[in-house]
């Protein structure tokens, strides 16, 4: 796992970027660590897919985490975590309902804020404001490197005694 | 777990399906819930939401920074400028603007203003659900009064788009303080005549005392924040987890209860309008007459790429925003997280095995607002 | 008018038609249904708060449509809403009214551009009065249920309402199937 997870510190939260197929058991690792009080669940459209960040609190020293993970438009299925936080249900239905993410798992997977009928994922940056396809829109490749590679370790030279910065993956 | 389905369970005969629609005198807002009942005891709930669903995201999306605070008042409209403070934080956190401390003591009074405001009109309207039509006139009046203050200085009564990134959009009209202190007054006068009509009714107590009681463990797991959540015996409130604005100098406690019931969190209500007047007075004293009122900020508003959750202590819980920057001036994303979403989730767990004249008391101690829930 | 008595009658006569008699009883007693959507639903319950009462002039919420007669459209209506509104609409009995509170009821309000929004509930139900603001003040909503009383109080009896309201798009699809272009 850890040779496909990214961790960072981004103001006061630990952040990791997984890979999809980690997500499930980083996240069972979260929740034997503590974290007990799901923030959100939110989805995003990165232009080159989409991506689900789950964000924890533990409520016994008030530490936040962040898991995000990337998944590609064309099969956007993430493991569902309602069985470890039975908070993200209606977050995920969101995240199922605005952009088209998938959870696999999800006691009842359908829509929530739109009718049931609706083929429409508003939030996807295909659509403009009304819901209409963008006549030009265009999926930007993947970024390469991959959005969960750790980033490469620090040069020797100097600085040995100071923790290098963008994290280590571990 | 949440029971979902309606599918007619084999075995069960006399259930029957009742639609709680979206026009509903007693469901706050634009809910639906879909029950089964047998007699007088519900054995399923289904809530629906979305009959207020406003696009606030995408349309986020197409509108500058500034122009966003004005669509976020819109989610939890009872509270005003509750819900412009995350998003504003969030962006001054992202750009690294220095908010000046008038400014910050001048936001939280705005701030816990509208917390009363908002537990004026859950008090009114809880007790319009309970049957009670007096406490609704009561608090209205009193409702006006803080509308009237927040008039003078902001220029509207419930959406006054107030706050900016840097502090406040204008000073603080002269009357400013000499209002609140009166308010002030005036308030503790009027929450002796509360706690009779409404914390000492009989009818009161025998309608929520013991009612839908909700476990500490379900409420963390849920995700429940707020006076729901302190209601349980959760001392978790954002003002002291993760301060904000002038709350590291001023001295409140946060109310909680073991019980879990809706007494209990009609009670933690109650209370709490007891800290935010606390909080008031000393803002009253403290904050310098003159002064800045706004930071530094750019003139034109483009944080750096990144993202950037913050969460303030709403009315209701913990609303957050998480605010993704592409480094243009409109945000790439908003996701808010509305307090009072994560609250409703625990309607299937509190409503099954209640009575149906129950599931409106639990329904109005959960307190939702479907701005803030259907977005 | 004629409804008051002049100086050659005594006081205590008065002369009208039939449909002044009624009229003046139905707009005095508009009692609109409690059906608040969003921001304006606060705005109009402190229309009925004392500081402004509205009930001093007759008018008393009811929760059901079948004992209503004014609708109060006070908030966004978004499509899958929409449905339902037109359905209580249908429920109230004649002779109904309809009011159209805030920004939002009158074309969509500050979310006219998006994908859920009906641009103004006039595309679903017939508006009789229509009130601007974001939210408009208990004052002005006040001013709405008067000129509303008004407008009852001058009309004849039986009256011609029209039932289909034509639009060139389905109201209610989602966005790309209702058949037309993009609002701006």
């Amino acid at each position: 796992m850890e040779a496909r997870m990214k961790q960072e510190r981004l103001f006061d939260e630990d952040v990791y970027t997984v890979h999809p197929e980690d997500y499930r058991a980083l996240c069972e690792r979260l929740a034997a660590e503590g974290y007990d009080f799901p923030r959100a669940i939110s989805g995003l459209d990165m232009g080159y897919g989409l991506r689900v960040t789950l964000q924890l609190t533990r409520m016994k020293d008030l530490a936040k985490v962040t898991v995000r993970t990337d998944v590609p438009y064309e099969d956007p299925v993430v493991p569902s975590v309602t069985d470890l936080w039975p908070g993200v249900e209606w977050y995920e239905r969101e995240a199922y309902d605005m952009l088209g993410i998938r959870f696999a798992g999800h006691p009842d997977l359908r829509r929530i804020l739109l009718e049931d009928e609706w083929a429409l994922h508003p939030l996807l940056k295909r659509y403009d404001t009304g819901g209409y396809l963008l006549p030009g829109w265009e999926a930007k490749p993947w970024p390469d490197p991959e959005p969960w590679a750790p980033p490469p370790p620090e040069p020797e030279p100097e600085a040995e005694g100071e923790a290098s910065e963008g994290g280590e993956a571990s | 777990m949440s029971t979902m389905s309606l599918e007619p369970v084999p075995g069960r005969t006399d259930e029957m399906i009742v639609n709680m629609g979206p026009q509903h005198p007693a469901t706050h807002g634009v809910l639906r819930v879909v029950l089964g009942l047998e007699g007088e005891r519900i054995t399923r709930a289904v809530p629906h939401i979305g009959y207020l669903h406003r696009n606030h995201e995408k349309i986020e999306e197409a509108r500058s920074y500034p122009q966003v605070i004005a669509y976020t008042d819109r989610m939890d409209y009872v509270s005003g400028t509750q819900n412009e403070l995350p998003f504003v934080l969030a962006v001054e956190d992202m750009l690294g603007i220095e908010v000046p401390d008038r400014a910050k003591k001048i936001r939280t009074m705005f701030f816990e203003l509208y917390r009363l405001a908002s537990h004026l009109v859950w008090m009114g309207t809880a007790m319009l659900d309970l049957g009670a039509i007096s406490p609704f006139l009561y608090t209205f009046w009193d409702r006006e009064i803080i509308l009237g203050i927040v008039e003078k200085t902001a220029g509207a009564r419930m959406l006054p788009n107030y706050y900016t990134f840097g502090g406040v959009r204008r000073d603080v009209h002269p009357d400013f303080f000499k209002d609140v202190a009166d308010f002030l007054d005036h308030m503790e006068r009027r929450m002796v005549d509360y706690e009779h009509l409404v914390l000492e009714s009989p009818v009161v107590h025998a309608r929520t005392i013991g009612v839908g009681v909700l476990s500490k463990e379900r409420a963390i797991a849920r995700g429940v924040s707020g006076p729901v959540l302190r209601a349980s015996g959760v001392a978790y409130d954002v003002r002291k987890a993760f301060p904000y604005d002038a709350y590291p100098d001023v001295e409140f406690e946060i109310p909680t209860s073991p019980d879990g019931d809706t007494y209990a969190r009609f009670w933690v209500r109650f209370q709490e309008m007891y800290q935010s007047i606390r909080i008031l007075r000393q803002l009253v004293e403290t904050t310098p007459k003159t002064g800045p009122h706004k930071g530094k900020a750019p003139a034109r508003i483009k944080p750096p790429a990144g993202e950037r959750y913050r969460a303030v202590e709403n009315s209701r819980g913990e609303l957050g925003v998480l605010v993704v920057s592409d480094g243009t001036d409109k945000p790439y994303r908003v996701k808010h997280r509305g307090a009072a979403f994560s609250n409703l989730q625990i309607i299937p767990d509190l409503f099954v095995g209640a009575k149906f004249s129950d599931s409106i008391a639990i329904l109005s101690s959960l307190d939702p607002v479907f701005g803030e829930i259907d977005r | 008018m004629g409804l008051l008595g002049s100086d050659e009658r005594p006081r205590d006569i008065i002369l009208g038609t039939l449909d002044d008699l009624i009229n003046m009883a139905r707009s005095r007693s508009m009692w609109p249904l409690t059906f608040g959507i969003a921001c304006c639903a606060i705005e109009m319950m402190a229309t009925w708060d004392p500081k402004i009462d509205a009930d001093r002039f007759g008018m008393f919420f009811r929760n059901t449509p079948r004992q209503a007669d004014v609708m109060i459209v006070s908030g966004t209506v978004n499509k899958k809403l929409a449905k339902r509104l037109r359905r209580l609409y249908d429920q109230m009995a004649e002779p109904k009214w309809v009011i159209s509170m805030g920004a939002c009821a009158n074309q969509g309000g500050p979310f006219r551009q998006g994908y859920s929004v009906v641009e103004g509930v006039d595309k679903i139900v017939p508006v009789d009065v229509y009130i601007p603001g974001c939210p408009p003040r208990p004052e002005a909503l006040l001013q709405a249920l008067l000129l509303l009383r008004d407008k009852i109080a001058d009309r004849e009896l039986r009256y011609q309402k029209p039932r289909e309201i034509p639009t060139d798009y389905d109201v209610l699809a989602e966005p790309g199937k209702d058949g037309r272009l993009p609002v701006l």
